[in-house]
């Protein structure tokens, strides 16, 4: 089974099917002289021919997949890349947002307005906070 | 100050416009891609529940009368059931791998009016009470303005390179792995066709065995209804392989246009394969429902 391509594992199985194809018709041009019993056996070796089918195609799709595995790693690296750009837009707001608070701080410290140096202070620690729940 | 922020202002927002629209059409296209591999998912289409139906119904009425079925496991190959289900597990897989891959594309290239804002309102508050700075309110919202417009705006040309460069990236292993996902649901639908035969089998076998007319009903209504059920999940799998074309072929234009192109035509572009992509996401559903 190694060396079987998908193709040709999806083309055997297509065969099959023809095969059941052709046995159909010839069971609808001589409906009458085949027997009841025989109608039964006939349907139910083609229902078996396409049971053979479906499990030769079911290989072709395990085979078709397992061999496109190089092509997948490359979707799943270029979306890491994606949300890795994401981040660093979230890294670099949050960055902005603690250098504003900085600003804020010192303007607070050189005006020694002990509020606002408290609120500067607690904005600074709350988005180091959100920083370290990112991180985890 | 006014003038400056004026300068400075006006190219800023210039460039932030027309990077939020080049981005929309791409946020379009890879939210309606996302949206539609998705819906795929939920059509719960499998091989092994198309080998379990066909298995169970031809070893409840073999021989085309009803048998006793002690146990339904007893009708299934496990060395079968192992392989249909690795089938459906790859299947899952690939789906996956492009669900993510178009969810990342969408969030990176959302744009949301002034995503950026600066939250520390503190400091707007501490440059207008500030004693030893004079701030008017104007040169306050200007500065906190031209911050917030500067950032964006380079957010905006850092996603559109980010994602001109990754789309070149990735493009050969998506259409290859679209080729490829498309010719395995091929063979999952030939599959399903099968078993639409299969039940016409069964189904005339059955049929011959009637020994009276209201059994007779019995047996075609049943037929009718199973024969639909898979002709609707062949139905789900023709529109989802039609989607993938659009999607591939909107990828394309993406790849052929993301770095110089104008807003109007990168737009126009896309727009008509999101259109479709979201039309045959809508049959899909509509047809889920149906069944």
């Amino acid at each position: 089974m190694s060396n079987i391509t998908p193709d040709q594992l999806a083309k055997i199985a297509d065969l099959l099917d023809e095969s059941v194809q052709a046995i159909n018709a010839y069971q609808i041009q001589n409906l009458d002289s085949i027997s009841g019993p025989e109608h039964i056996l006939i349907n139910n070796k083609e229902s078996e021919i396409m049971a053979q089918a479906n499990k030769i195609r079911n290989e072709a799709i395990i085979l078709t997949i397992e061999n496109s595995a190089g092509f997948l790693e490359g979707i799943e690296e270029a979306t890491e890349e994606l949300k890795s750009a994401l981040s660093t837009i979230k890294t670099v707001s949050k960055v902005i947002q603690i250098a504003a608070s900085v600003v804020a701080l010192g303007l607070s410290i050189s005006t020694a307005n002990a509020s606002n140096i408290q609120k500067s202070l607690e904005d600074i620690v709350e988005l180091l906070k959100d920083d370290e729940e990112e991180d985890e | 100050m006014k003038s400056l922020s004026k300068i400075l202002i006006y190219p800023l927002f210039v460039i932030t416009i027309t990077g939020c629209v080049n981005l929309k059409a791409v946020n379009d296209f890879a939210k309606s891609s996302k949206e539609t591999i998705q819906t795929f998912k939920e059509s719960d289409i499998s091989l092994i529940d198309s080998y379990k139906h066909r298995t169970l119904n031809d070893c409840m009425f073999k021989g085309g009368k009803p048998n006793f079925i002690a146990k339904e496991d007893d009708c299934y190959d496990k060395n079968d059931i192992k392989r249909f289900k690795r089938s459906d597990s790859l299947i899952t897989m690939v789906n996956t791998v492009l669900e993510k891959y178009f969810l990342a594309l969408e969030e990176l290239s959302a744009y949301k009016d002034g995503s950026f804002s600066l939250k520390n309102d503190n400091l707007t508050k501490i440059l207008t009470d500030s004693t030893e700075f004079k701030f008017s309110e104007d040169q306050v919202k200007a500065a906190t303005g031209l911050v917030e417009n500067l950032t964006n705006s380079a957010f905006s040309v850092y996603k559109k390179k980010k994602i001109a460069k990754t789309v070149a990236e990735v493009h050969s292993d998506l259409a290859e792995v679209i080729n490829m996902y498309k010719s395995a649901l091929g063979l999952l639908k030939k599959n399903l066709k099968d078993n639409v035969q299969t039940s016409q089998n069964r189904y005339l076998n059955l049929f011959t065995n009637s020994r009276d007319t209201i059994q007779k009903i019995q047996v075609t209504d049943h037929y009718i209804k199973e024969s639909r059920e898979w002709l609707a999940k062949i139905k789900v799998i023709e529109k989802y392989i039609k989607a993938l074309d659009e999607i591939a072929t909107g990828h394309d234009k993406l790849l052929k246009n993301g770095k110089n192109i104008t807003t109007k035509e990168i737009f126009s572009l896309l727009a008509g394969h999101t259109a479709t992509i979201i039309e045959v996401r809508n049959d899909i559903k509509t047809l889920k429902d149906d069944e």
